[in-house]
């Protein structure tokens, strides 16, 4: 098992959250952490990089539902991209994609948030 | 050259053909509908042409694809009572006279859409300029047309529901592995609001919720709200109250319930849901709408609870734990108490000429009040024993506190009484009132064979006189220690003792000792027991009399044991 890793960066005005390995109701909370800190830090425009996130457990998604509401009330968002298939079937089968951008890549993401100024 | 009905015969072949092909290729149901009506349409140069299902409800259909029809539009329901034989066989409607809607919007032919075993629908067809009847040609071919087209119709509602039962199926893996995952975690912690942040982030989740709360007794029964998300408005005390004195089954949220609780309104609270942790234990969930606009389910509502009751469980584990740590806690601090009591009593006693003494303590608890003393100054022994009132901790405070002064004093080689009555204006003066301790301390002067000694209202202790076999009681002194102010001088009583004569100092542990029956142990027995073994040693008396209490009591003494024996060898 991967051990869960999560790293935070900047992309322009944009912050990116990298997260390798489980998130779930053991990691989620870490996850909690870096989202209340960056709102807290008023930075609302935050890309999450799935790249190296190998499973997701429904606590894991639950902190995106936490922080989508506030981070759009600022006029931001939480995009996420480059997920696996296995990783985005339970976004999907959960119905996320209705309310979260989900993209290819971070560019994608970068464009969707420029559009949308 | 080929003939013109030939030409037409090879095209509607490979139209056939075409359509076969590809009805094996799609499962678009909207996609096989659209060419089905095409198709038709082309065939009969007819501006008109539905496709209608039949749905659960009799006489009901729902129109799933029409063309060129006003009044009949995609996605609507329509009643229709058709004749049975509509089922088997094409019917043209004008001539059999059928009025309905399909009439009304000019659709002339309708044709059974059915597999082998069961009717799928109809194809209407409408009417063409100049009313021409279907040749058989026509007819034909729209059969097989229609037919190709249920087979691949059936298949595709078949896939479908293949797809909603796997995806039902995978909704339920997954709400395992949230239960699973969750009593794993759960098992792993005993960190009450990691337990509920949990389970908070796995509703979300797994629900696709944003509102959440939950509210509950605490460990001291006050109602808290210890986990919660997205809520716009606070619940009043009030609110929350109400929430948990009157949620008791799965509640969706009511303009009645609102109206008692205006706040489950503001936060776009949908359901209650009422958790349970045996009978007294419960608290109550409250969430909003799902953000896919899904309902809940009657299971969805049974799965939260189920996580819900799992949860509370894991957060009674974790009161249940602080309080047996709480009780370790004490329990070595009693340990510790005791160890350090122990240490105020005195050791060995000290070996003098003429003299035989010995002392001990059983106490019932851990810690207790009784106190005795014996220490050497200046070729005297002072010999002491107490009784603090009540028990436990405070009683052992007061006895440390009485040891100390005693030590304290006693080198200041003050006057007896004065000594007394210092102890008890310290010690009023240290207590409440209802606090208080009988007191006595007697002097041996081996030098001149005399005892002196001030009874502060302890039981009186006695002295087994060796000249004439009686036993006296000393009871020379004045009020119990701490409960007043000293008013009156302590008396002091003084003994002339002689070889063989033995003194017995004790608690009322002893004497109050009781039987099966509820009788006292008492002082007769007491003196009995002492008569016949006042020529042992002082600790072998003391054994003797511990042994016979014991076997008058069961071994269940209500209360500390504490005597001090002085036997006078020569």
């Amino acid at each position: 098992m991967e051990q869960f890793k999560l790293n935070t960066r900047t992309s322009g005005s944009f912050t990116v959250v990298d997260l390798y390995g489980e998130l779930d109701a053991h990691t989620a909370p870490r996850l909690e952490e870096v989202f209340q800190q960056l709102i807290a830090e008023q930075y609302y425009h935050i890309i999450v990089n799935c790249n190296s996130l190998t499973y997701i457990s429904s606590a894991g998604l639950g902190v995106f539902m936490a922080y989508i509401e506030e981070v759009r009330q600022h006029g931001g968002d939480i995009k996420l991209t480059n997920m696996n298939s296995k990783v985005y079937n339970v976004f999907d089968l959960l119905g996320f994609p209705t309310l979260y951008d989900i993209l290819k890549d971070e560019k994608e993401a970068i464009s969707h948030f420029n559009s949308a100024k | 050259m080929s003939t013109l009905s030939e030409r037409q015969s090879r095209f509607d072949l490979k139209t056939i053909i075409d359509t076969t092909r590809l009805l094996v290729e799609s499962h678009d149901l909207d996609f096989i509908f659209n060419n089905l009506l095409l198709i038709c349409m082309g065939k009969l140069l007819t501006p008109r042409a539905v496709v209608l299902l039949r749905t659960d409800n009799e006489h009901e259909y729902e129109v799933v694809k029409s063309k060129g029809l006003t009044g009949l539009y995609s996605g609507t329901n329509i009643r229709l009572t058709l004749p049975e034989k509509c089922g088997q066989q094409v019917t043209d409607l004008y001539s059999e006279e059928i009025e309905s809607k399909l009439t009304d919007c000019d659709i002339r032919w309708l044709f059974p859409i059915s597999t082998s075993n069961r009717l799928l629908g109809f194809l209407g067809l409408g009417n063409r300029s100049g009313n021409p009847e279907l040749n058989p040609h026509e007819k034909e071919f729209l059969e097989s047309i229609t037919v190709l087209s249920a087979v691949g119709i059936s298949n595709s509602q078949l896939f479908n529901e293949l797809k909603e039962t796997n995806r039902r199926m995978d909704m339920k893996v997954q709400e395992l592995n949230t239960l699973f995952e969750l009593s794993k975690e759960f098992n792993a912690t005993v960190d009450r609001e990691q337990i509920l942040r949990i389970f908070k982030f796995a509703l979300m989740g797994q629900f696709f919720i944003r509102t959440f709360f939950m509210v509950m007794k605490n460990g001291e029964g006050r109602i808290t709200l210890p986990a919660s998300s997205g809520l716009k408005e606070k619940f009043s005390e009030e609110e929350l109250q109400q929430i948990l004195s009157s949620c008791d089954k799965v509640e969706k949220v009511s303009d009645e319930l609102i109206e008692r609780i205006p706040a489950l309104r503001a936060n776009k609270i949908e359901a209650l849901l009422p958790l349970k942790y045996e009978d007294e234990f419960h608290a109550v969930v409250g969430i909003g709408k799902r953000a896919g606009d899904n309902a809940y389910s009657e299971t969805d509502y049974e799965f939260i609870q189920s996580v819900g009751n799992l949860t509370l469980l894991s957060v009674q584990k974790t009161y249940l734990l602080e309080e047996q740590v709480e009780k370790r806690r004490i329990e070595e601090d009693l340990k510790l108490a005791r160890t350090i009591q122990l240490k105020l009593l005195p050791g060995q006693p000290p070996v003098v000429k003429g003299l035989d003494l010995f002392g001990q303590n059983l106490s019932s608890r851990q810690i207790g009040g009784d106190y005795y003393e014996i220490l050497e100054d200046e070729g005297k022994i002072h010999c002491a024993i107490a009784d603090v009132t009540g028990k436990g901790i405070p009683a052992s405070l007061l006895m440390a506190n009485l040891q100390s002064m005693f030590h304290a004093l006693v080198p200041l080689h003050l006057d007896m009484s004065q000594t007394m009555g210092r102890l008890n204006e310290i010690l009023y003066k240290n207590t409440t009132s209802d606090k208080f301790i009988t007191f006595f301390w007697c002097t041996v002067d081996p030098a001149n064979n005399k005892i002196n000694y001030s009874n502060a209202g302890h039981n009186p202790p006695l002295r087994f006189r060796a000249d004439n076999g009686e036993v006296e009681e000393l009871r020379e002194g004045g009020l119990l220690l701490g409960a007043m102010p000293t008013l009156k001088p302590y008396a002091i009583g003084s003994v002339n003792y002689q070889a063989g004569d033995v003194i017995v100092m004790y608690t009322d542990g002893v004497t109050e000792a009781m039987n099966e029956h509820e009788e006292e142990y008492g002082e007769q027995r007491l003196i009995e027991c002492i008569n016949s073994v006042k020529d042992r040693q002082a600790q072998s008396i003391w054994d003797a009399v511990t042994k016979d209490v014991t076997a008058f009591s069961g071994g269940d003494y209500g209360d500390d044991v504490t005597m001090l024996i002085i036997r006078i060898t020569e």
